[in-house]
């Protein structure tokens, strides 16, 4: 065989090994079931949060027109929630850019694939369709050769449209930080359990966090419920925990408008003010409209005519 | 004819005389012919030298008594082969002396000479060594031609005469032996091909002579000296305007005898063209389906008799002012007498062979086009569970042409499409999707009468398409998959200028799709091409 003869069947190899791809109706099924940043997080518009506090350390009285101290914290925990999704879908997303291992027509593999942050440590995803609608889904990692660990569990119902359900998934922190590094907040926490319904709307997505034992913090568990309306309107529900004596446990409720108009309620469940109850509306602008401090001395302003109508969450 | 020619003519067939052995007493003939379009480094491949080897073979496998197991052809091989199959022609040649037969070879050549040796694509073999063996004693009788640049070389040390210079020798014994050595050209010159004729000068000249046209005696029995007289004079002619300058066959002897050699019997397949006493002086030209000159015959007043193959001809006669043309159809075993009063009046601008053929086509060249195509997919569509769209494609292609052989050319295109477009797959309801396609591919093409002005081409090409898929409302990953394709090709080109070309090409590629499922699936793709040829 000549130079020439040598190339042209080293370039036909080549040619012929750089065939097929990833190119996969049924590849689009799998990933569709799998959840999606964009169809869980909190979209709670306007600015970004800041760290004002909500209660307690204002020292100045409140007053309309100013900007609006609820709206500050709802857009903090809004945060808070969407930080946490990241943690979870991050593993997710990091799979679903690479092109499944393994395909049968009720399965498919990603994997093992070397984890780049994590030198030694390789994950695995392992999809199944158990029927014409539901997918179960597992996420393994560890250091060869020791056994995989599960480090996140999901499942998810379909609607007549895919990416449209009911799902669960599980994130086990606790596990994973056996095998690899496990960054703040995530090292206080023994599992974050989140549910979400989103065939329909009002669309839900429910978050537990379940901390260590002698966390850091000191919580045993933390609780999110998010709600969103077609129409962008949204509404947040979590419990507020500080080190102020004043108000050290509060639930509080944020429901907004599509442009951004919305109003608090917060019931101070621990501290000096246990019992008292605050409601703070605010405009487009962020900007108070409405207050009320329903604790002795507490003061009002504006009128509750001024905060904005939202319904259906 | 003049006295310059009978002179010619009378010390020709002393000459030639001397090598009675062919065809008076039981000979048994053997032949050789070689022909090889490469002539390695340093030289520019020949279009036609396999087209003159083949043409040759089949006039003498058909005219001269040459069996079939007697005889050899050899195309595009190298030079061990060459000496192979002479050695095995001379075990026969030994055979046959054991027989108590005489034995005569032909030996015959076109290709590339230079310093001294004949070059078969990358191996050369000594002129000096093959004149040597072919001086030697295997054969009786040994005629050698030669259709190279500078062939005279061969000739130059004994004998080498440049016709119609010669020097006579008639004496030695009845029964002749030795060497007889025809070249192409001398040893000093160039033998030119022609894009016209779609052959070399000489080997054309010669090949035609043998069909009958050199039959100066009207016997029916073309010799060598009438073969070698038709094709140097027609081939000095033929050249004389070219721009490499005149080409003059040369010839060479050692020759022991007596008597005339015979190389072709028209008449005895009794199957060809008879030219009547009767019909008009002039050259007829006569021409096979595919547009090839077949055989010239200058007719003057007695009768010619051309031996042709079974099937259809044209035949034309140019006139001071028109054209005579005809077309007729030679059946197996069948002598046809041209009635010319059959032939019909025709503008000397519509002449079939020569003045309408683009000439320059033959030789290679390269040709760019810019291409708009559509490729349809034989697939579902996507929205309806398909894999791939359909997507128009834009690109281009560079095109060698004639790279391979005459008229077989080698494309290499590149091409980019998109489209967009929706899927559906189980629970996937119309995702919204922005397809893109690049396409490389290799192409041999074969083009039908490449020389003129619609050609039609047919071929077939190897693609590679890298496709790529991206969704738009989907949370999923773009997807992509390649795969190389192979396919066919045709189409019609309209050369509507010189180096200008308008295209209209089809393909028909498979398509392997091996990751849901396997499955067969292929693509036509209609395209139009704007072409431009680079070539003087």
């Amino acid at each position: 065989m000549n130079a020439m003869n040598r190339t042209f069947a080293v370039l036909a190899l080549s040619l012929a090994s750089a065939c097929g791809g990833s190119w996969s109706n049924k590849d689009l099924e799998f990933l569709g079931a799998l959840p999606s940043r964009t169809e869980l997080q909190s979209k709670l518009p306007g600015l970004s949060s800041t760290s004002r506090p909500l209660l307690g350390t204002r020292q100045d009285e409140l007053a309309v027109g100013e900007a609006s101290i609820a709206y500050a914290d709802a857009k903090k925990a809004s945060g808070d929630f969407n930080g946490l999704l990241d943690s979870l879908l991050t593993v997710v997303d990091t799979i679903r850019q690479l092109p499944p291992s393994q395909r049968t027509a009720t399965s498919r593999r990603w994997g093992p694939y070397p984890d780049s942050k994590n030198p030694g440590a390789e994950f695995v995803l392992d999809m199944t369709q158990t029927d014409a609608r539901t997918y179960a889904y597992v996420v393994r990692v560890r250091k060869a050769p020791a056994d995989f660990v599960d480090i996140l569990l999901g499942n998810f119902v379909a609607t007549d449209q895919l990416t449209k359900g009911a799902g669960q998934l599980v994130l086990l922190p606790a596990a994973a930080k056996a095998v690899i590094a496990v960054s703040a907040p995530l090292d206080q926490l023994q599992r974050i359990d989140v549910g979400y319904f989103t065939a329909d709307f009002p669309k839900r997505v429910d978050m537990v966090l379940t901390f260590v034992p002698g966390a850091s913090s000191g919580l045993s568990g933390v609780g999110y419920v998010y709600r969103e309306l077609a129409s962008g309107a949204g509404a947040i529900a979590y419990q507020f925990r500080s080190t102020n004596a004043d108000v050290s446990v509060a639930d509080v409720v944020a429901v907004w408008s599509p442009g951004g108009a919305g109003k608090a309620a917060i019931e101070v469940k621990q501290g000096r003010y246990t019992g008292a109850a605050k409601a703070e509306c605010w405009n487009d602008d962020f900007k108070i409209t409405y207050f009320k401090e329903g604790w002795a001395g507490g003061t009002t302003g504006g009128e509750p005519g001024a905060c904005a109508t939202i319904e259906g969450l | 004819m003049s006295h310059r020619a009978t002179s010619r003519w009378l010390l020709l067939c002393s000459l030639f005389g001397a090598v009675a052995a062919w065809g008076q007493v039981p000979t048994r003939r053997f032949a050789l012919f070689v022909g090889n379009n490469e002539g390695g480094a340093d030289t520019q491949a020949l279009l036609y030298a396999k087209d003159d080897a083949k043409r040759l073979h089949d006039v003498f496998t058909r005219l001269g008594g040459v069996r079939g197991e007697d005889t050899l052809l050899l195309l595009d091989e190298p030079a061990l082969r060459l000496e192979a199959a002479l050695a095995e022609l001379e075990r026969h040649a030994q055979a046959a002396r054991v027989r108590g037969e005489r034995s005569a070879l032909l030996f015959y050549y076109s290709g590339h000479a230079k310093d001294g040796a004949l070059r078969l694509g990358g191996t050369t073999l000594s002129l000096d060594g093959l004149k040597a063996r072919l001086s030697g004693p295997a054969f009786d009788t040994r005629v050698a031609i030669f259709d190279a640049c500078r062939s005279g070389t061969v000739t130059r040390t004994k004998g080498v005469r440049r016709a119609p210079a010669f020097e006579v020798d008639t004496g030695g014994p009845a029964l002749a032996s030795g060497l007889v050595i025809l070249t192409s050209s001398a040893s000093d010159e160039d033998s030119q091909e022609s894009d016209l004729i779609g052959a070399s000068y000489f080997s054309y000249h010669l090949a035609t002579g043998l069909l009958g046209s050199a039959d100066q005696s009207g016997d029916g029995k073309v010799t060598l000296a009438e073969a070698y007289a038709y094709a140097y004079e027609r081939t000095v002619a033929s050249t004389a305007e070219s721009a490499a300058g005149a080409q003059h066959p040369t010839f060479a002897f050692d020759l022991k005898g007596n008597g005339d050699l015979m190389l072709t019997d028209v008449a005895q397949r009794n199957e060809g063209l008879k030219l009547p006493a009767s019909a008009p002086r002039g050259t007829y030209f006569l021409v096979d389906p595919q547009g090839v000159v077949v055989a010239e015959v200058t007719k003057v007043d007695t009768e010619r008799l051309i031996a042709l193959k079974p099937g259809a001809y044209t035949v034309k006669r140019r006139a001071n002012d028109r054209l005579r043309v005809g077309t007729f159809t030679i059946a197996q075993g069948q002598v046809l007498t041209l009635d010319e009063t059959s032939l019909k009046d025709a503008k000397l601008s519509d002449d079939p062979v020569k003045g309408t053929r683009l000439r320059s086509t033959f030789t290679r060249h390269v040709s760019l086009s810019a291409t708009g195509q559509y490729q349809a997919v034989f697939d579902r569509p996507t929205a309806q569970g398909g894999y791939f769209p359909s997507a128009p494609l834009f690109g281009a292609e560079l095109t060698f042409h004639n790279l391979i052989a005459k008229a077989v050319s080698l494309g290499v295109d590149g091409a980019f499409g998109w489209a967009d477009g929706r899927v559906s797959s189980g629970l996937v309801q119309a995702a919204a999707y922005r397809y893109s396609l690049l396409s490389f591919g290799v192409t041999g093409l074969y083009e039908f009468n490449a020389e003129r002005a619609w050609i039609p081409f047919v071929g077939v090409r190897i693609g590679y398409n890298v496709m790529r898929r991206e969704f738009s409302d989907l949370p999923v990953p773009a997807q992509s998959f390649s795969v190389m394709s192979p396919g066919l090709v045709a189409g019609l080109k309209w050369r509507f200028a010189r180096n200008f070309g308008l295209l209209a090409r089809g393909r028909l590629h498979y398509l392997l799709y091996n990751v849901d499922e396997t499955k067969s699936l292929g693509y036509a793709e209609l395209g139009l091409l704007f072409q431009y040829e680079f070539r003087e």
